[in-house]
């Protein structure tokens, strides 16, 4: 979504007539999980911090094969997060286990293919313009 | 003697019967002007704003609650069509910095939009 994010922010998430939601899709083993770690354990100290650093896990993609904290805590400082407490959750088995249990749910789901959208329960698959979009989010709201 | 007093009585009646008639003409007019002074302000009371009331209003106990009953409340000031719009239009939230929890998803935007969609997708 990253790609098209922009504008269904401006035109919809602004106008209150749809809101996002992200589903952990872990991919690339350890690299993965410490991204998606890294954005449980920013929303862990205020939701809106998980769009943050999800909005920076994408700009910084390049950074993310480390696979390890050194690479995202820099992150959080950079929001302003509580360095300590996010790396006490980034060590917490809970945060593990429910990263690996999304993923596990989106599999038995058959989403298979990155990315995939569910907008108002239809699997639309695959990196779609945003026109195709605008199409389906009608349809949604009919 | 009988001749002089007939004489000063000549000259002496007229001016009794002047004092007698000035006495009958200034009585009267001087109890109408009494009487059309109010001894009390009757509507004042009533239409004195609360302020005058309050600072007139007798230190005694026992008179002091019958005067603030008898004040008229002062009917609250209509609000301006200004503040009126001011009220019925809240600013525009601001759904994009907006987010919350919802099960396992941390979701932004406006909690009760219609549409949610749903990003499946990795950072990598």
């Amino acid at each position: 979504v990253l790609r098209v994010e922009p504008e269904i922010l401006r035109d919809y998430v602004a106008a209150g007539a749809v809101q996002l939601a992200f589903h952990h899709v872990l991919d690339h083993g350890a690299a993965s999980q410490t991204a998606h770690l890294a954005a449980e354990c920013a929303g862990s100290q205020a939701p809106l911090a998980f769009w943050r650093m999800h909005d920076l896990l994408f700009e910084r993609q390049d950074q993310l094969w480390q696979a390890n904290v050194d690479a995202v805590a820099p992150m959080a400082d950079e929001l302003g997060l509580d360095a300590a407490a996010f790396r006490t959750c980034m060590a917490d088995p809970a945060t593990e286990a429910k990263v690996t249990r999304m993923d596990q749910e989106r599999r038995d789901r058959g989403v298979r293919l990155r990315p995939t959208f569910d907008i108002g329960g239809r699997l639309v698959e695959g990196a779609i313009p945003y026109e195709t979009f605008r199409t389906v989010l009608a349809e949604a709201q009919q | 003697m009988k001749t002089k007093c007939v004489r000063s009585a000549g000259w002496a009646l007229p001016l009794l019967l002047g004092a007698l008639l000035l006495a009958a003409c200034a009585g009267p007019a001087a109890t109408e002007q009494a009487a059309a002074e109010p001894t009390a302000p009757p509507a004042t009371v009533a239409s004195l704003p609360t302020t005058a009331v309050l600072s007139a209003a007798p230190t005694s106990g026992a008179a002091a609650p019958e005067i603030l009953a008898a004040t008229p409340t002062v009917p609250p000031t209509e609000p301006s069509p200004a503040a009126e719009a001011e009220i019925a239009a809240p600013a525009p939230a601001d759904w994009v910095n907006t987010a919350f929890v919802d099960g396992d998803y941390f979701v932004r935007g406006n909690p009760a939009a219609p549409i949610r969609l749903v990003d499946f997708s990795d950072f990598l």
